[in-house]
């Protein structure tokens, strides 16, 4: 898969790990939560895992094959590939708290 | 173990609650299953201000239909130039997949230099700066030359977002380069024909000029034929006037000789052929002129002429007409004495084909006298003619025997055609 520059693996991290998140966010063309979850869901990552991900936005609508494998019923959905296990939200991802919690960057109350 | 009959009915409460959940769930798993083996056209969500119908094919579907499919890139950006969204144009301008477009900073799909001149255009208040010419970057790094055309969007949650056309200019500036090409091309053209034009125009003027030079050259003959006209009468008045036979004579022969000339100028002016004349026939002329002009009895000597078609210049024609001028008078004088008949014959032939020619003046006269040779040396005509003879390039051979004959072998002088060197001529 390609990787735009942005999203290029930062080994000068500055988090504990070295681990790499790998995120698949599936939206629905121009739809206001589709848009608005492009845009948080890179404000997060820009913010909490700078260097150290990898997104990959697909439009349902423009690619609906690649939903394929996936258990998509409901967009937009984050999934999180990588670190294991795998994970997924559902929503704008406007809720900061439940997207850190789902990506297992907050701890599960 | 025995149940109370409060037991009981709990027990059958639960196994109901049981069955009613699993036919719930039975419920769902068959819509998920109808969800995914596509057999639902619309799903109905439960918001906050009332149920909302969520079709896959509702009232917008042109409008996105439009966007995606046209050729042109659409995209949507945040104000920090984030993509939130894309069309397969735009990817297939960038020579990319699409999910590796969505979600990047737009600035890295511009060749760097063009990246401020982006950011500046979503940055700016004024109208006109809402579009800029300037460089993708390909995925190979191969470049394309686009047309950005930015308009602010104010979304749902999304204050300061906007939209983005990206327009190919790659057929465009090959159509401009071809436009110049051909614009180019016709000035060439252009010039080409101008140019032929010129060069008409100026054949005309030469032509012109030499149709001038030309009436002008047929003047100067016209006039000198006429001048020698004037000098034959005069010689005519005086050779009328004189009692003297020997001076009536020689009068007489100075007409022949200036009338050949004459006529020289007569065949130019009237042929309008200036550089070469048609030797034969102008041979021809003198004689019968002569002829004419000297004979006492007419009819008594007639004239049979032989002639194969020679152009030569004046520098031959000259000398060869009074020559042929010389040996006719000298014929008509001497050879048929007392009302005599008989033929003068003149033929031109050619002796090989390198260009020697022959000229032969025979006479069925008394033939030449025994004294010819002293009688040579005293005669004008007769040393005029040997004269003649070596000014076209030839010898007389006199021929003694029982008929005059004179026999002229020269070389016919090659014309040089007549070249016309149009080079430094100026309109």
């Amino acid at each position: 898969m390609n990787t735009a520059p942005s999203t290029e693996p930062n080994t000068a991290s500055t988090n504990d790990t070295q681990d790499v998140w790998v995120l698949r966010l599936y939206v629905a063309g121009q739809t206001p939560r589709s848009l608005r979850a492009v845009a948080n869901i890179k404000k997060i990552c820009e913010e909490k895992l700078a260097g150290r991900y990898q997104l990959e936005v697909i439009d349902l609508y423009q690619q609906p094959q690649l939903a394929q494998g996936e258990q998509i019923v409901a967009v937009p959905a984050l999934i999180k590939k990588l670190p294991e296990p795998l994970r997924m939200v559902i929503g704008d991802m406007s809720n900061t708290e439940r997207v850190l919690v789902g990506l297992d960057l907050l701890p599960r109350l | 173990m025995a149940f109370t009959p409060a037991d009981r009915a709990s027990q059958l409460t639960l196994q109901e609650e049981n069955v009613q959940l699993r036919a719930r769930i039975s419920n769902l798993e068959e819509v998920l299953r109808a969800i995914h083996a596509d057999e639902v056209d619309a799903m109905v969500s439960a918001g906050s201000q009332g149920g909302q119908i969520i079709s896959r094919q509702n009232t917008d579907f042109v409008y996105r239909l439009l966007i995606e499919e046209m050729a042109q890139g659409a995209l949507t950006l945040n104000a920090q130039g984030v993509v939130l969204y894309a069309n397969r144009g735009f990817a297939q301008l960038l020579g990319r997949e699409l999910n590796t477009v969505i979600g990047q900073d737009v600035t890295h799909f511009f060749a760097p230099e063009g990246r401020r001149y982006v950011l500046g255009l979503l940055q700016s208040d004024e109208p006109a700066k809402r579009s800029i010419e300037v460089d993708l970057s390909g995925f190979d790094g191969e470049r394309t030359a686009v047309m950005l055309s930015v308009s602010p969007m104010t979304l749902d949650g999304l204050p300061d977002a906007f939209g983005m056309v990206v327009t190919d200019l790659t057929a465009k500036k090959r159509t401009e380069t071809e436009i110049q090409a051909r614009e180019v091309l016709l000035g060439l053209i252009e010039g080409q024909k101008r140019a032929q034009e010129d060069l008409r125009a100026n054949q005309a003027a030469l032509l012109m000029s030499v149709n001038e030079k030309e009436a002008l050259l047929k003047e100067v003959h016209h006039r000198v034929k006429n001048n020698l006209q004037v000098i034959i009468s005069l010689l005519r008045l005086e050779s009328f006037r004189s009692t003297d036979a020997p001076t009536k004579s020689v009068l007489q022969d100075m007409q022949s000789r200036v009338r050949a000339m004459g006529l020289l100028h007569e065949t130019i002016y009237r042929k309008g052929t200036f550089a070469a004349i048609n030797l034969g026939s102008y041979i021809g002329q003198i004689a019968s002129e002569s002829l004419k002009s000297m004979q006492i009895n007419s009819g008594a000597v007639c004239l049979r002429l032989d002639m194969e078609t020679l152009q030569v210049g004046l520098d031959q024609a000259t000398p060869a007409g009074m020559l042929i001028s010389e040996l006719i008078s000298n014929s008509l004088k001497h050879a048929f004495p007392e009302g005599r008949t008989g033929e003068i014959c003149i033929s031109l032939h050619p002796l090989d084909t390198t260009g020697q020619w022959r000229l032969r003046v025979s006479d069925s006269g008394i033939g030449l006298p025994a004294d010819f040779e002293e009688r040579r040396k005293t005669s004008l005509g007769l040393q005029l003619a040997v004269d003649l003879a070596t000014q076209m390039g030839g010898a007389l051979h006199i021929g003694t025997g029982q008929q005059a004959v004179f026999t002229l072998d020269f070389k016919a002088e090659v014309l040089a055609p007549l070249k016309i060197n149009l080079d430094g001529v100026k309109p």
